[in-house]
Order: C-alpha cells, then sequence, then structure tokens
C-alpha cells in the first residue's frame, strides 16, 4: 500500500500542498524516502483520517505466507485499475486459471482443468465466506450472472487447491471467497453510469452509513443490459438459416441488489441478480437464428453472528437460505413444425453453521465446527408450450451434515503444522472423509516452504443425475452416478521480496478419480454424465507480485498438462499459460494507467485443436476529472485478437469464438 | 497466435511497462502513514504515571512491516517525551509505554490479562489471525480501500492504564 505523491513538489512546501490538495474526503499525501514519518507526524489526525492511499495485494504477504496454500488476493484497487466488469475477468488474470465464455455463462479452468458442460461446480464460490453454489447445478456465478457488482467488492481471495477438508463438496479446485465492502469503506451516495460496445450501459447506486457505536449499513443496486453483437457460425451457414448469422440474439441484462447491515456481534447480508441472456449459438439442439435465451435469479440471505468468549475462544454461528430458479426458453424442430420449449430449474436450501476458534493451548490454534442443512428443492422441469408437452418433471430434495476440525501448530524451527479433516454425509449420497496436511517451515524470515498433501470431493448434482429430455439436443439420467474425488500434492516455495512483493514457485500432482464427465451416449446420441475412470493434472507454475515506486506489477506463468486415464490429452487444458498485470500512474496527473495480457497455449476441442492467444486490455483511470467524479476508459481485446473456446457437447459448434475489441466508459459519482 | 500479432502484443505491453516507469512518481510506503497514526495515538493518550521529558518507549517486532518506520520517529517529542523505538522481545529489561503489534504477533503474556503492570498503549496494526486475539489491542488500525482507519476499544485502553482525549475519539472508526 502507498501514498501518492503529486509531481514537482519541493520539500518545504510539501506539507502546505498536502492541506491544500486534499479533496474533502480524499487526498494525497506529498512523501518521499528520507523523512516521510517526521514529516507525516506533522499532520494533524484529523487530515492523516483523510489520506486516500493505493493498495496493494502485497500487504497481504505476511498473512498469506501462513496459509496452507498459496492465496492470492486481489484488491478493489485491481477491479477499478484493470476495469473487471465480472469475477470472471478478475479470475483470469491469476496464475493457472483460465476462463472461457459460451456467450451464455463463463466457465472456470483452475491447473489445466475444465469440463465444458460443467457449471464451475469443481469451484467453491463464497460470498462474505457463505456458499452460493446452487443445489441443482452447483454452479458458481462468475459471469454476468454473478451474484455481486464489482464495484461493491472490497476484496478476492482464491485458495487453490482442495478446500473440502474445510468446506465439504464442490471445493476441488480452490475456493474463491469475496468480500464485499461495508458501509464504513463506502460512506454517503455514490453514484455510476457506464456505457460501452455493443450497446452496452450500466446504471449503479449505493449507500453506506456507519457509526461509532459499530453499527453499519450498505445498500446497493445496478442494471446493466447490453445489445450484443451479430454472430457468424460457418456450422450453420445455409440459406435457411440466415448465411450463418445469428442476428439480434446475444443480447444481456440484468440486475444485482446488495444490502449489509452489522451491529455489534451481528451481521446479515442479502444479495440478488436476476440475469436474462440471449444465446446466439443454438446450443441444445435449438433452431439457429431463433430467439433463445437463459433466465438466471439468485437470491441470497444470511446472519452471522461472531463473538469472542473469552481471550482464547471465538465463536461464531450463522444462518443461511437460498433460491436460485433457472429458465430457458428456446425453439425446437418438432414433427408438427417449430415449438417453443421452456427449460428450467429451482433450487431452495437453507443451513445452519457452527464453529469455534480455540487459541488457548501454547501454539496452537484449533478450529472445530459443523454444519447443517437441507436442499429443500432440486426441481427440474420441461415442457413443449404449444401443444402442452410435460418432457421432464422432477422433484427432489436432500439433507447433509458435516463435521469438521483444523490444528494449526507452531513448532520451534520456523515450522508451523496445519492439519485438518472433515466428515460430510449427504442423504443422496455417500459419506466423504477429507484430510488435509499442510506443513510450512520458514527457510529464512524472507523464505517458506510449504508441503501440502489434500482431497477434496463432489457430490453429484441434480442436474447430472436426473436431467433426463428424450429428442435431439437431449439428456440421459444416470442415477448410479458416484461422487468424483481429488487427491493433490503440492510443493509451494514463497519468498518475500525486499520493500514490498514476494515471490512463489509450486509444483503439483493432482488426481482425480471417478471424474464426472458429460459426453455423448454412443447408442442414443443424447447426452449423459458418466464416472470416468481417472485424470491426472501435473504442472508448475510461478508467480511474482511486485510493488516498484509507483508501479503494481503481477505475473505468472504457468505449465500444465492434464491427461486422462487413457494417456490422453485433456480437452480445453492449455499447455502454456502467461499472465501480466501492471497497473502505473500517468506522469503530472492521478491519472492511473493498467495493462493486462493474458496468454494460452493451443488446447485440444473434441474434433481437433483450438489456438493458443494473448489478449490484451487496457484502462485508464481518471479520478477527479470532476469535482467528486471519476472516469475510468477500458479497450478490452485491445489488439481484436480472433480467438475462441472448446465447445461442450451440447454444442454442433466444436469451439466459440470470444468477444472481439470492446470500448467501455464509466463515470461514477460521490455525492457531497 | 501469429508471430506479428504476438510482436505488437509485446511491444504494447513492453511499451506501457517502460512509460509507466518512466512516469512514476515518488511514493512512500504505507508503514509510514501508519506509523504517523500511531505517533499521533500516543499524543492523544494520557499515562497516569508518566514522568516529564523521560523517554517514551515504543516497543515493537524488528521483523514487523511497521518497525523501520516506527525507528524513522526516534528522537521526535510526544509531548515533551522522546520516542525511542525498543525491541518488544526485550520488554522485561525496557519499559514499554506502547506496545506495536503486527496482525500475526501474539500479545506478551506480561501485558496480557487483568490490568498491566505499568499503563501501556497498544496498538495492533489489522485484526488479529482469523480472528484469534482480535479484542487484545486498545487501538486497532483497519486497512480498507482507500484509507486507514482506527478502532479504539476503551475498556482494553482502561484495563492498560490508558486514557484518550475525546479528539482521538472522536475521529475513530469504531468507539467501544
Amino acid at each position: 500500500m502507498f501514498v501518492t505523491k503529486p509531481p514537482r513538489l519541493r520539500s518545504t512546501m510539501r506539507l502546505a500542498l498536502v492541506i491544500a490538495l486534499c479533496w474533502r474526503s480524499s487526498c494525497v499525501v506529498a512523501a518521499t524516502s528520507g523523512d516521510d514519518e517526521r514529516e507525516l507526524t506533522t499532520i494533524p489526525l484529523e487530515e492523516l483520517v483523510q489520506i486516500a492511499v493505493v493498495t496493494s495485494a502485497s500487504k497481504f504477504a505476511q498473512i498469506t505466507s501462513e496459509a496452507p496454500s498459496s492465496v492470492v488476493v486481489l484488491t478493489a484497487a485491481d477491479i477499478r485499475d484493470f476495469g473487471w466488469r465480472t469475477l470472471a475477468d478478475a479470475l483470469a488474470t491469476l496464475p493457472g486459471m483460465y476462463v472461457s465464455n459460451d456467450r451464455n455463462y463463463a466457465y472456470l479452468g483452475a491447473r489445466g482443468f475444465l469440463r465444458p458442460g460443467d457449471y464451475n461446480s469443481r469451484f467453491l464460490l463464497l460470498i462474505d465466506g457463505v456458499r452460493t453454489n446452487d443445489a441443482v447445478f452447483d454452479q458458481a456465478l462468475i459471469g454476468t450472472e454473478g451474484l455481486v457488482d464489482m464495484s461493491m467488492v472490497k476484496r478476492i481471495e482464491f485458495v487453490p487447491g482442495p478446500g473440502s477438508a474445510v468446506y465439504g463438496s464442490n471445493a476441488l479446485f480452490g475456493v474463491i471467497n469475496v468480500i464485499t465492502r461495508e458501509g464504513s469503506t463506502l460512506p454517503g451516495m455514490h453514484a455510476a453510469i457506464a456505457a460501452g460496445s455493443y450497446r452496452e450501459r450500466k446504471a449503479s447506486t449505493s449507500y453506506g452509513w456507519h457509526s461509532q457505536n459499530g453499527a453499519d449499513v450498505l445498500i446497493a443496486a445496478s442494471v446493466f443490459a447490453r445489445g450484443g453483437q451479430d454472430v457468424y457460425y460457418p456450422e450453420f451457414d445455409t440459406r435457411d438459416q440466415n448465411n450463418g448469422v445469428a442476428a439480434r440474439l446475444d443480447h444481456d441484462r440484468g440486475h444485482n441488489v446488495l444490502f449489509k447491515a452489522a451491529y455489534d456481534d451481528f451481521a446479515l447480508t442479502a444479495t440478488h441478480v436476476d440475469r436474462t441472456k440471449g444465446v446466439p449459438t443454438a446450443s441444445f439442439g435449438v433452431l439457429f437464428n431463433t430467439p433463445h435465451s437463459t433466465r438466471d435469479t439468485q437470491t441470497g440471505l444470511a446472519l452471522a453472528w461472531n463473538r469472542q468468549l473469552s481471550p482464547q475462544v471465538a465463536l461464531s454461528v450463522g444462518i443461511n437460505w437460498g433460491r436460485a430458479d433457472y429458465l430457458a426458453i428456446g425453439t425446437y424442430a418438432r414433427v408438427n413444425g417449430p415449438t417453443v420449449n421452456v427449460d428450467g430449474a429451482h433450487a431452495r436450501w437453507y443451513g445452519v453453521n457452527v464453529h469455534a476458534t480455540l487459541t488457548g493451548l501454547p501454539g496452537q490454534k484449533v478450529v472445530i465446527g459443523g454444519e447443517t442443512g437441507i436442499d429443500t428443492r432440486q426441481d427440474q422441469f420441461n415442457f413443449d408450450v404449444r401443444p402442452y408437452d410435460v418432457v421432464l418433471s422432477d422433484q427432489r430434495f436432500a439433507n447433509r451434515s458435516a463435521l469438521f476440525v483444523e490444528d494449526e501448530i507452531r513448532l520451534p524451527g520456523g515450522f508451523i503444522i496445519n492439519a485438518g479433516v472433515r466428515y460430510d454425509r449427504r442423504s443422496d449420497s455417500s459419506s466423504r472423509i477429507s484430510p488435509r496436511l499442510a506443513v510450512l517451515n520458514k527457510l529464512t524470515p524472507l523464505d517458506t516452504v510449504k508441503l501440502l498433501y489434500g482431497s477434496a470431493f463432489r457430490s453429484p448434482n441434480a442436474y447430472e443425475k436426473y436431467h433426463a429430455l428424450a429428442g435431439s439436443g437431449g439428456s440421459l439420467a444416470n442415477e448410479n452416478l458416484r461422487p468424483e474425488r481429488i487427491t493433490t500434492r503440492e510443493i509451494v516455495l514463497e519468498h518475500v521480496l525486499p520493500g514490498s512483493g514476494h515471490a512463489t514457485l509450486s509444483m503439483y500432482h493432482y488426481l482425480m478419480s471417478e471424474l464426472i464427465n458429460q459426453e455423448l451416449d454412443a447408442g442414443t446420441g443424447l447426452l449423459v454424465f458418466r464416472n470416468l475412470d481417472h485424470a491426472t493434472m501435473n504442472g508448475a507454475e510461478a508467480a511474482l507480485e511486485r510493488q516498484f515506486s509507483d508501479m503494481r506489477l503481477r505475473a505468472s506463468v504457468a505449465w500444465q498438462m492434464g491427461r486422462s486415464g487413457s494417456g490422453a490429452e485433456l480437452i480445453e487444458s492449455p499447455r502454456r499459460l502467461a499472465k501480466i498485470n501492471l497497473a502505473a500512474p500517468l506522469k503530472g496527473s492521478y491519472a492511473k494507467f493498467g495493462s493486462e495480457l493474458v496468454c494460452s497455449s493451443s488446447r485440444q476441442s473434441n474434433r481437433g485443436t483450438v489456438g493458443g492467444y494473448c489478449v490484451s486490455n487496457l484502462t485508464l483511470t481518471v479520478p477527479r476529472v470532476l469535482p467528486n467524479a471519476d472516469l475510468s476508459l477500458s479497450l478490452f481485446n485491445a489488439l481484436d485478437k480472433r480467438y475462441a473456446d472448446v465447445a461442450s457437447g451440447a454444442f454442433q459448434q466444436d469451439t466459440i469464438a470470444r468477444q472481439s475489441r470492446t470500448l467501455y466508459a464509466k463515470l461514477a459519482y460521490r455525492f457531497r | 497466435m501469429k508471430p506479428a500479432q504476438c510482436f505488437w502484443t509485446a511491444l504494447l505491453i513492453a511499451g506501457v511497462s517502460l512509460a509507466g516507469a518512466s512516469m512514476a512518481r515518488a511514493q512512500v510506503h504505507d508503514a509510514a502513514l501508519k506509523a504517523a497514526y500511531i505517533y499521533n495515538f500516543a499524543m492523544f493518550s494520557t499515562w497516569p504515571d508518566a514522568v516529564p521529558k523521560t523517554p517514551l518507549y515504543v516497543c515493537a517486532n524488528p521483523g514487523g512491516p511497521l518497525w523501520a518506520s516506527l525507528q524513522d520517529i526516534n528522537g521526535k517529542s510526544v509531548n515533551g517525551r522522546n520516542w525511542i523505538t525498543a525491541v518488544l522481545a526485550d520488554q522485561k529489561t525496557t519499559r514499554c509505554d506502547v506496545i506495536v503489534l503486527s496482525p500475526s504477533d501474539e500479545r506478551p503474556a506480561a501485558s496480557n490479562g487483568g490490568k498491566a503492570a505499568v499503563p501501556v498503549l497498544v496498538v495492533r496494526d489489522g485484526a488479529g489471525r482469523n480472528g484469534a486475539g482480535r479484542n487484545t489491542a486498545a487501538v486497532t488500525l483497519v486497512d480498507d480501500d482507500e484509507h486507514i482507519r482506527f478502532d479504539v476499544d476503551t475498556g482494553e485502553a482502561a484495563r492498560d492504564g490508558i486514557h484518550f482525549s475525546s479528539r482521538l475519539l472522536r475521529l475513530a472508526r469504531n468507539v467501544k
């Protein structure tokens, strides 16, 4: 974290300028190395609390060096500087991660593993520590369907590797924890408007309030719409299919609401998203260039109570409720001609969790906890509208409960042992035990080595087990699906760089057994989920985070190899990834320039190979362009790179082209 | 990726990097700002047993992120007492008027639990690890997106024999 300095300041003028430059609640400080602290100590406390600072993720290095994983933290400053509009944009810049998009949802891959047709069920997405993966698809919403507007995000913590020892199902490849802002960090009224290519526009507002007794309220709402582009698919290039052009079908619109309230030891969080996306790809066998859209709504409510019962005992209790509804409307060819079909799902769930953190034993921190919950509705349905014909009507529910314990033991010689185990029981699946062991050693004050072993599982979800539709683009149920499991071994070396920053090197071996995979059934030609024998992922990642001068640099390279049990290379599994994120101020102004480069090597698809790419995104942020107003301009895919992702079996296409170059401008205003 | 496109991409990134480097302006580490905060906390705190013109010992862990910035304040006057940064582990031999803890530091047993042997102002930089020991400081420095805030626990301060001025309390984010 750094304090920025206006250019060309003479030392004798600094203090006067500090005060003069303060613009009500935000000001910048003039200071250089040497006598910084003495000068800062001459500033009254009233003005110290108003100094705006630039955040660097490296401030978390000390905490993360003791974490039993190679944790990466992205901050609100990163979100601003690089113009990220979705969680997918942010996560795509992490070491070893990659994102695909089929113009309906965004999909996350890690360490050479991304199964087209899976809705991010191998990642656990938490909002303020509360699970958001739904009860039918286990979907982690990371695209424009995301639960929280990115301007309301304070921090994104990504913990790679298996997290089932603490969190249970779904935490196979990592846990994403999104920490939202509070009223204290966003006081008063804020509003923003934005516009971009292909008739994209967005409006958002928030109000934050905080009292010294700890009472805190934040309410935020946003609404967006995008016309989208007409997309050409050669697979449908016939005269009766509009020569392969899907016209006016790429639209996207939605809204988000966030409400947070906290007082004393209680915290309440409510999230809501409603998004409708046009689908131009004719996926799942719909007639090409006919109206096709998906609508996703999700609402979450969580109440938490945290109390330090004694200096050695902290207790946390939480209850949460969630609902998710999905609706897809498309036109299919039937015997009687084109027919509108509706596919959908309703999920409802609630849960209670409790955990205690005990620090009474010398050199130890023990976390012990349990949770229980019910997926009250896991309903799926499908029907033709006219003539009305019910194709699928499936209602399910499930109970789940779990117990876990984790112990962090500090030993002489700079050793930390982190051991944990969790027992999960589900009414619709077999019981699971997930262990984890991490041995950390501080070789020097700057160097840490971590040896990690972990195991995680994922129960097959209702969609994979019970979704059955006859006919073209349909699917088969498979009630005999078994949970898939991953066992991982990893070594991580972390080096804290003098000044501010750190370098990380990790090597891993992941073994996945009973992998749940979507494939086309040879007999019927329908989509079906089956357990494959196993798959392996081996690889290495090198990452660097560095703050030097006013610049912030994050760079990483990854080498990875994902193979199925037969030894064949996994599809959508790039062997190499490289990323650079650089944020630097512009001379003579408060403006900041964020440049981003995300590269991937080629990947195997179902029918061939899809080429590698390097995509660059540029964002210019100009604070106080008007009194109380900040402006940002972004150019995404700046060099207009043509690239594509591997499509799942639900598509006639082998690959789906990604978005071409787009412009985006945003103006944010603070009311005083 | 075609070689030409690869070249232009590399050139773009290199150009931006160089532009950024040449345009970089001077700045100061946030530790300096936090040290200035702690200096102000000391200014607005009262030690009942304080002897004028004696040194004000500020104890911290030399491996912590604030150590260098605290040392830079050495010799500066705090209400007539000279600031001296000392090693926290030497507390038995050196009196501590202020203890500065990093997020991973445990509060020393000598000043833990019940009334402190001598009045001491305990400042924690950030919340304790995963909530453990989060209430064991009179003042906690809190990072938020763009600012640094602080929370005051007057009960904890009273147990440690410290009184705060109303000016300090007025500017705190939370007062307990």
